[in-house]
């Protein structure tokens, strides 16, 4: 009788609701803990977005899937663009999202070898024409204006879009000066 | 960039809040049924169930779906919290436990899970939780606003308006 009422009292409720609390807590917790140590790697055989020659690719220029690297020309006081500096294509079945985003550029702000330059623009145009976004480098003296990270946009599945970009130089700039930009191309998955 | 956690965590925390609400509901065992703490246990233990059945389907179930059921466990935990709350608003003699449940259990849970669901959805990049934060934020300046106006300018406006209610019980 007296073991029946000590077991029914409050406390001791209390007592094994916290034991059993505590057990399905740390259960919980250990389980969630292996959840987030599953990691598997799996190489696939080439990413669904990666970058394709364009009708305006320079000879000199080197385009692979995972990494572009353009070489192209200013003019002083003129506009000179390259309408498919090359392109950005989706090969994979399904669409995926992408943004640009600055890196690096060199020369740095404050030298001087900056104001020959008057506007590097890039432009991704998709299949049908129309713009999907721009991303324009400018300059103020001896100062880059660097572009923001874009939004992210959806590339459709087996789509191609262009990269047009534009190059001005101003009347006064010096001949053989070179300028550097790094930009990333973010794709999700 | 992969979230820092796992759509599984909000399951995580639905289970705590549930083992919570058992540890509270025993104390407080005059104003429940007797099996409610049981029933909350069982609850917690579904919830860890749960989570195993997850972990076996993790590579079938996409992010999306796995976010949305996970989520659902959390918010049955977040209604059952409120529906204690309402509980003790509307029954008699309790209002003053109702005031301290709110302010001790509804509304830090509540602003917990509005902050893991936020932080989830900013590394997830996913739209409705942004617009979820905002609400979540909204309601805290609405709670926090309505708490200072009665607390401060009007501390007898519940009282005269359970007294009115009961009154306008016996016509």
């Amino acid at each position: 009788m007296e073991v029946k009422r000590i077991l029914s009292s409050k406390s001791m409720k209390f007592l094994t609701l916290l034991l059993t609390s505590l057990l399905i807590a740390s259960a919980s917790a250990a389980v969630y803990y292996s959840l987030s140590w599953q990691p598997r790697v799996t190489v696939q055989s080439a990413p669904d977005v990666g970058f394709t020659a364009g009708d305006d690719t320079s000879g000199a220029s080197t385009v692979n899937s995972a990494w572009a690297r353009l070489v192209l020309k200013s003019y002083p006081n003129a506009t000179l663009t390259y309408d498919e500096a090359m392109n950005i294509s989706n090969i994979g079945a399904a669409s995926h999202q992408l943004r640009l985003r600055h890196v690096s550029i060199s020369p740095a702000n404050g030298n001087g070898a900056v104001s020959n330059f008057t506007s590097i623009k890039f432009t991704l145009i998709a299949k049908d024409g129309s713009t999907v976004t721009t991303f324009d480098y400018t300059t103020t003296g001896d100062d880059w204006n660097t572009p923001t990270t874009t939004g992210y946009f959806w590339i459709p599945a087996n789509e191609e879009w262009a990269v047009k970009v534009e190059t001005l130089s101003p009347a006064t700039a010096t001949a053989t000066t070179q300028a550097d930009l790094t930009i990333a191309l973010d794709v999700l998955e | 960039m992969p979230p820092t956690i796992l759509p599984e965590f909000f399951v995580l925390l639905g289970i705590d809040l549930f083992l919570l609400l058992s540890l509270l509901s025993c104390l407080l065992e005059d104003k429940f049924p007797k099996a409610l703490p049981y029933v909350f246990q069982v609850a917690a233990v579904i919830g860890f169930g749960h989570l195993m059945v997850s972990r076996e389907f993790l590579a079938v179930f996409g992010e999306y779906m796995r976010f949305w059921y996970n989520f659902l466990y959390l918010i049955i935990a977040l209604v059952n919290i409120v529906a204690v709350n309402v509980h003790f608003a509307t029954s008699e003699k309790t209002w003053l436990l109702a005031k301290a449940w709110a302010g001790a259990v509804t509304f830090p849970t509540v602003m917990i899970s509005v902050f893991f669901i936020s932080n989830y959805g900013y590394v997830a990049i996913a739209e409705f939780p942004y617009l979820l934060l905002q609400v979540g934020l909204v309601v805290s300046a609405l709670v926090l606003g309505v708490s200072a106006a009665v607390v401060f300018l009007s501390p007898d406006l519940f009282s005269k308006l359970r007294r009115k209610k009961e009154v306008n019980k016996w016509k």
